[in-house]
């Protein structure tokens, strides 16, 4: 059961282009491409005729064709040819769903189409301005894991000593023993970090040169379907936390969480960053450096996911640094349950 | 006959804000302090009587605590638990205001 009326990402803006990407997302195969005129179609992968998977066709013009025979689709799910008649049924048509692109990045909303207002699509202004931030290129990572075990990973960052040692980790103990506060409000949660006076951990210092300790921060914010963490450190003392931070290594990570299926999760990722604008050796960097941790974190979340679907029926003991976790699962199982109660909707083409 | 109460200022009033419990440790025991409204202090265990967990890293509603964990309340006037989770109430402590200096009695 999946939360349905929300964004999620879909892609990357550079992955969907002429060529029909195919990607499951809520445990639904669709078709993600971009029309000649630049449009964007999110449609089932499946020929209402018998059923052809539309990812393996070619778009041409305004339309996807169908390899098997010919159907064509506008961006919309309408039929509009059906080869050898000029009459088309009207059920020959294929869903589709919302698809809008905002900072680089390709939204869909795959519940109640008149619930779908881009104004909810979240903000990320780190891939959009780059006078001010340098982004890494995005990258996808599929995860064999339910989404909720991802997002249990990055609202309890006390992982990030241990797991990670070797580029964001720093001292397990400073990690876990970090001042901590959890907020919340009807759709979102937010978990503010502070690790002041510690030493700077390895992917800090590789590309940046702090005087000696440094004030650390982790602030996560996240909605269904989206974290945000800004990270980064500043040399001791300077205003780490004084609600303006000025220079430092500042980190601003996009974390996109879709639902590919139950247990399979797309992960999507970016790191920007405000210093070293432009510098490709220092993106580079930090996107090996990413390729790395989330390659951790991935190996992690797999053995986990399959050692709590072996035992079904065995508990959890919750820590303190659980909570922002506990809290995010309540939220996305009260709007769940909204939503089963809402009448039920009837698809439909535009 | 009860042991003799020992007071100790835990803060000045104006030093607490509703919302936002003061957790500390007064000899080993955790408590924290609940301002509501202008002149009202409460001091309860931070301890939730479930699982243990530090209940001024949860949540206030309605004049109540909601452990972080788990969504034990518990009413910050009284200690009472609201039997989510646990039927066990959390201690109080006596709090007196000499001032506008906070006194909270164990």
């Amino acid at each position: 059961m999946f939360l349905r009326n929300t964004w999620y990402v879909a892609a990357w803006s550079w992955e969907v282009g002429p060529a029909p990407l195919a990607r499951k997302i809520l445990g639904e195969s669709l078709v993600l491409f971009r029309t000649a005129g630049g449009a964007l179609a999110a449609l089932e992968d499946r020929c209402i005729h018998r059923g052809m998977p539309l990812s393996r066709g070619e778009v041409d013009g305004e339309i996807i064709r169908c390899q098997y025979h010919g159907l064509e689709f506008a961006a919309s799910g309408v039929c509009a040819k059906a080869p050898g008649q000029d009459r088309i049924p009207p059920s020959a048509f294929v869903t589709s769903y919302p698809l809008v692109e905002k900072d680089a990045v390709l939204w869909i909303w795959m519940g109640d189409r008149e619930r779908a207002d881009p104004a909810l699509i979240p903000s990320h202004r780190y891939h959009s301005e780059p006078a001010t931030f340098t982004p890494t290129r995005g990258i996808m990572v599929p995860v064999a894991c339910n989404w909720e075990l991802l997002n249990d990973n990055l609202l309890n960052l006390t992982h990030v000593g241990y797991l990670h040692k070797k580029t964001i980790g720093g001292n397990g103990q400073s990690h876990a023993k970090a001042e901590e506060k959890t907020t919340r409000s009807e759709r979102g949660v937010s978990l503010d970090r502070r690790m002041p006076d510690v030493d700077p951990p390895p992917q800090y210092l590789q590309c940046y040169d702090f005087k000696g300790k440094v004030d650390r921060w982790q602030e996560v914010t996240w909605v269904p379907g989206f974290i945000q963490i800004a990270n980064g450190g500043l040399d001791a003392g300077t205003g780490a936390y004084s609600g303006t931070r000025v220079g430092g290594a500042q980190f601003f990570g996009f974390h996109g969480i879709t639902p590919e299926s139950e247990n399979a999760t797309l992960y999507f990722f970016s790191q920007s960053r405000n210093f070293k604008l432009g510098d490709e050796a220092v993106t580079e960097l930090l996107h090996q450096s990413t390729l790395i941790t989330l390659g951790e974190d991935k190996d992690a979340l797999e053995a986990q996911a399959t050692r709590c679907l072996e035992t079904p029926a065995r508990g959890f003991a919750d820590l303190k640094g659980d909570t922002a976790g506990i809290q995010a699962r309540l939220i996305v199982r009260k709007l769940i349950d909204e939503e089963r109660q809402a009448p039920a909707r009837e698809l439909a083409a535009r | 006959m009860n042991d003799p109460i020992t007071w100790q200022k835990v803060a000045r009033l104006d030093e607490l804000r509703e919302g936002e419990p003061l957790a500390l440790k007064l000899g080993a025991m955790e408590i924290a302090v609940y301002r509501i409204g202008e002149r009202e202090v409460f001091a309860l265990s931070d301890v939730c009587t479930h699982e243990y967990a530090v209940l001024s890293d949860g949540f206030i509603e309605d004049e109540a605590i909601e452990c972080p964990l788990h969504q034990a309340r518990f009413d910050i006037r009284t200690g009472k638990s609201h039997g989510i989770c646990t039927d066990v109430d959390v201690r109080t402590f006596p709090v007196e205001l000499r001032g506008d200096d906070v006194y909270v009695g164990t």
